[in-house]
């Protein structure tokens, strides 16, 4: 169990400061073991930590840009014995992201995540590092993050996560992901302004992730557990379902996960069979064409299954004098977002069961970066008394 | 001050329009009045955030307050001091399905100490399906 300290100083709540006040001792006497970055630097750090994919935005406090922003594929590369210097770029033994996978051939790779959740703790640790050292270099700054977490996290995956922190975050925050995906979809320019609909005022939220789908009605509070509804199904599942699929049509195919995660994202859609959808694959070093659309159709089908009674089960939940503007406002966003008809066809079963002019839109191409936006902007808001401290 | 109270109380009470009426054509040039009478480094835009910030809290607290003592005014006469709430009042928008008004636009700040004041106590797990 990690330590950790939730500073509650008794100052009237301000803007975090540009420097480090973490020299201070806390009230129950405990001096903070992130003393030796005191005086240092502070980064804000906006993590949406993914099963498959991670963003990372950081920059300083008062500013608005980013000093960093990447898209990390979230997975750690372990270098094989024996590989022959000179393989691998200046000989490293650790690989993280796009290096990892261009190495697969002489790499160990773990996922430290499984359904949105740390499954692999040396290699979340050794992931956290990589992450510190690509936002701060020196090793000299105080790195204060939000982390995006599934909304279905408990105490033992958040808990995971503080562990793995140690060592890389001197203070942290751990926010649900689709409550970060609103406040990074927020125009905040706009807010106020007629017409605008604040998403983080009355929306409703389906992040489709790797591991996990989750859903969010976000009314201006902070959401509740009955809120929030997450599904272990999202991408993984139907790569899982294709494979399956395939496996059985075309035996002994040798298509790897990753290829067929690329198949996935070029080609799947929801709704009515298309047919046909070929696909060019390499099989036993010869080139084949398979017809793809009743297996791309029936795996992303099955998600549009298994959201469908999530969505109107938090529609029946939130309050009725809300509940038209909340339908105006529902969002999709993360990678399922890209499933091909995905908006059209949630809109088209709410229009069908019902519901009064329900608009399902996208988040859009910037669908990679809103949870880690909205993170980083909840740095940039936190109050100095609302971090937790890692103690290490 | 009394301007940022204005206008976080208007905003309190759902009055958009007016509290943006304020927020741009009285508070810059008041604004610019007190800055111009101290030196030039004073009030920057990050203190004014956070007057913002802190108003607002103490403006939804006190609505919050006014509210429970008008209930509690109301019973008074019907019954002891004993309906005075246990706990202490929270912001306004603290409140999770409360009135159902959507109107005021919630600070981030204020929906953290939300999640961390959920952390604090015991809540069922979120659904999973």
């Amino acid at each position: 169990m990690p330590t950790i300290l939730t500073e509650r100083p008794t100052s009237s709540p301000s803007a975090s400061p540009a420097t480090s006040s973490t020299g201070s001792t806390p009230a129950n006497g405990t001096v903070s073991g992130t003393a030796r970055r005191s005086d240092h630097k502070v980064i804000l750090l906006g993590f949406d930590l993914g099963t498959n994919k991670s963003c990372v935005l950081a920059g300083a406090p008062g500013s608005a840009d980013f000093a960093v922003s990447k898209v990390i594929p979230s997975v750690v590369g372990y270098v094989k014995e024996g590989i022959v210097d000179g393989i691998i770029t200046g000989n490293q033994r650790l690989l993280f992201g796009d290096l990892a996978l261009q190495n697969a051939l002489h790499a160990e790779l773990v996922a430290p995540l499984a359904e949105g959740i740390i499954s692999q703790q040396e290699a979340a640790r050794d992931f956290f590092h990589h992450v510190r050292s690509l936002v701060d270099p020196t090793g000299q700054a105080e790195i204060r993050a939000v982390v995006g977490i599934p909304a279905n996290a408990g105490s033992a995956a958040r808990d995971s996560i503080r562990q793995c922190a140690m060592g890389s975050f001197e203070r942290i925050l751990l926010i649900p992901e689709p409550f970060l995906a609103a406040l990074g979809f927020r125009e905040d320019g706009r807010v106020g302004q007629p017409g605008y609909v604040d998403p983080v005022t009355n929306s409703l939220f389906v992040d489709i992730g790797g591991g996990t789908s989750d859903l969010c009605l976000v009314q201006g509070y902070f959401p509740t557990p009955d809120d929030q509804i997450s599904i272990p199904f999202a991408g993984d599942a139907i790569d899982s379902l294709i494979m399956d699929d395939l496996n059985r049509t075309y035996p002994n195919n040798g298509l790897t996960r990753g290829r067929i995660r690329e198949i996935k994202e070029a080609h799947a859609y929801v709704g009515a069979i298309r047919k046909p959808i070929d696909v060019r694959v390499i099989l036993g070093g010869k080139a084949h064409t398979l017809e793809l659309g009743e297996v791309l159709g029936r795996a992303a089908n099955t998600l549009i299954d298994r959201i469908y009674p999530a969505l109107t089960s938090l529609i029946a939940r939130a309050p009725s004098d809300g509940v038209v503007t909340l339908l105006q406002n529902i969002v999709v966003t993360g990678g399922g977002s890209q499933i091909k008809g995905i908006d059209t066809v949630l809109q088209q079963r709410l229009v069908d069961d019902g519901y009064e002019a329900p608009k399902v839109r996208l988040a859009g191409q910037d669908y990679k970066r809103y949870v880690a936006l909205g993170a980083i902007k909840a740095a940039r808001s936190a109050r100095d008394n609302q971090w937790q401290v890692l103690l290490g | 001050m009394q301007l940022v109270r204005r206008v976080c109380l208007l905003r309190a009470l759902g009055r958009h329009d007016e509290a943006r009426t304020l927020e741009t054509d009285e508070f810059p040039s008041t604004l610019a009045a007190v800055r111009s009478s101290l030196d030039s480094s004073a009030l920057p835009d990050s203190e004014v955030q956070a007057l913002f910030e802190a108003e607002y809290l103490r403006v939804s607290e006190a609505s919050l307050l006014a509210e429970l003592l008008a209930e509690w005014f109301q019973g008074g006469s019907r019954s002891s001091s004993s309906n005075l709430p246990a706990s202490p009042p929270r912001a306004v928008h603290h409140n999770p399905r409360g009135d159902g008004s959507h109107a005021a636009a919630p600070a981030i700040a204020d929906l953290l100490d939300q999640m961390l004041e959920a952390e604090s106590r015991p809540h069922p797990k979120p659904h999973r399906t």
